[in-house]
């Protein structure tokens, strides 16, 4: 096993008198897919974005590689090399494909080369989009806002991506396409991919380690077959 | 001929129209407010425009460049100190906020400037051009108003369609979250934004007060701002192009039934129209929201 890249130690995130998350401890290894799941409710979307900065927890600490994520801004986290995907929504229907890939490599210094080149190399890695680089996003399927929210990702040439969901609504032969996107990613690009997912099954599939959260507790962790072995932890927090 | 006439005279008013309907087009986008305080902002950057030219003697086109960096100023401020503070209340506090804005700039102006009458004589000739004798409501004054409003929208296209800079303020209005995510500062460009229409404000403000004599009175901005407001709507707030368009409509309808009419009620008619387009498509005609149903 390679190095730590993400530590969370106790991290408590609170709305009011909420604790959606409640003391979560877990590390996300250099390299590595780790998938964060667990029901509806459970605190995995909470846990996504107290690591970007867009909630702030009340106590605990959060670090990636020597940065202090806890104090960081948010417009920081990117140029830290982590780089976020929303699910499906979060494309900005508004501009245009193109625009939106654009946007992902905005805050470099040197992105006039990196642009070019990640532009190719997106388009390269999904063919449905680069039809579309000139339309507005908005009429992309939920497939395409996918891969337009991974590329967009791709383009800030991070160490880590941050995936929110990326099976929500989707048709699983689509499902199983993004999935082994991301085991490519992390085998051949060496990127290190958090994937929270409800669709624990399918998740389960592509991940090397991962976390089961219930009530904004870690449940259980360890290697994604250990898990996808235990039925018992299956029936109870996982649904299949 | 009359009417070829009336149209050309219309279309020029609704440059400036189109210009103040552009300022509050900016500001709808990038933080969904109607920045009522615009009226006020260009009537207060024309008169520091008039004090330096009228009263101080300064060169014409240094007191248009201050009245327009005053404005982005104002503007930048305004976001920042007055709006945001409330932006995450209720929606209506900002408009409340700037409609604060508006009326103290009126008193300020008249506190300083007084409430009279004053002249503020534009750099080209008022006299309108004549062809065999035939005269066209068309002045040098209103092809230099014609010509710098549509420069604004080119500069405005290109910043906002070309640029990385642009890029990131369209990002941070559509989608202010995954902006930041994405390393955008968007309170900045919030801010910018806020500057660059009252940026432009400050330009319709100036345009405007050398179109009559006795313009400059801190009142007689209001239908400036009425008329762009209406221009806004029904260009649909979101749409710059739109803004331009309904502009130009209103003001051409305005001049049309003023001659073919009564010119004693013409604020009735673009209310009027208002009412109309909004009738028949509540998101105004270039807006690309699709009407939301209750």
């Amino acid at each position: 096993m390679g190095s730590v890249m993400l530590t969370l130690e106790n991290v408590v995130t609170a709305y009011g008198a909420v604790r959606a998350l409640d003391g979560v401890s877990l590390e996300v290894a250099d390299g590595q897919i780790t998938a964060v799941l667990g029901a509806n409710g459970a605190g995995k979307t909470t846990l996504l974005r107290t690591v970007n900065g867009l909630v702030r927890p009340s106590s605990g600490s959060i670090r990636f590689r020597d940065h202090d994520l806890v104090a960081a801004p948010v417009e920081k986290i990117v140029t830290f090399g982590i780089a976020h995907v929303p699910e499906g929504r979060g494309v900005i229907t508004e501009l245009t494909v193109e625009e939106n890939l654009r946007l992902g490599a905005l805050w470099r210094s040197d992105r006039r080369r990196t642009t070019a080149e990640g532009l190719e190399s997106v388009y390269e890695m999904f063919p449905p989009i680069a039809e579309r680089r000139g339309k507005a996003a908005d009429t992309l399927s939920g497939g395409e806002r996918q891969m337009l929210a991974i590329g967009r990702a791709l383009m800030s040439r991070p160490t880590m991506l941050l995936l929110d969901e990326p099976s929500l609504g989707l048709a699983p032969r689509i499902t199983a396409q993004i999935m082994a996107t991301l085991r490519r990613l992390s085998s051949e690009e060496g990127i290190t991919v958090v994937l929270v997912e409800q669709n624990a099954r399918s998740a389960l599939s592509v991940a090397d380690t991962a976390v089961v959260l219930n009530l904004g507790r870690v449940v259980a962790s360890g290697p994604a077959n250990d898990l996808a072995g235990d039925e018992q932890l299956r029936h109870a927090y996982l649904g299949f | 001929m009359t009417f070829l006439n009336l149209v050309i005279y219309g279309i020029a008013n609704g440059m400036l129209y189109a210009a103040v309907a552009l300022a509050l087009v900016l500001i709808w986008r990038s933080t969904h407010i109607v920045n009522f305080a615009q009226g006020g902002m260009l009537m207060f950057t024309t008169f520091i425009a008039w004090d330096l030219v009228v009263k101080h003697g300064v060169n014409y086109w240094i007191g248009l460049v201050v009245a327009m960096l005053a404005g982005f100023v104002m503007g930048a401020v305004a976001e920042r100190l007055l709006v945001r503070p409330v932006e995450d209340g209720p929606p209506l506090n900002p408009v409340i906020v700037t409609l604060g804005l508006l009326l103290l700039l009126q008193a300020v102006a008249g506190m300083i400037w007084g409430n009279g009458l004053d002249s503020f004589a534009p750099q080209f000739s008022l006299h309108y051009y004549s062809v065999d004798d035939q005269v066209i409501l068309f002045s040098p004054d209103y092809l230099f108003i014609v010509i710098a409003v549509l420069l604004v929208l080119v500069a405005l296209y290109v910043l906002f369609q070309r640029s990385p800079l642009g890029l990131r303020m369209r990002a941070s209005a559509f989608n202010p979250e995954i902006a930041r995510l994405l390393g955008v500062r968007v309170g900045r460009m919030l801010t910018l934004g806020w500057g660059l229409a009252a940026m432009v404000g400050a330009l319709a403000g100036v345009l405007v007060a050398g179109t009559q004599p006795d313009y400059m009175n801190p009142n007689a901005f209001d239908p400036l701002l009425i008329f762009g407001f209406t221009a806004a709507i029904i260009g649909g707030l979101d749409s710059p192009v739109g803004a331009v368009a309904g502009g130009i409509s209103v003001g051409v309808i305005q001049q049309l039934l003023d001659n073919y009419v009564s010119n004693d009620i013409d604020a009735f008619y673009v209310f009027a129209l208002l009412l109309i387009v909004l009738m028949i498509r509540p998101s105004g005609l270039f807006s690309r929201t699709a009407v939301r149903r209750v």
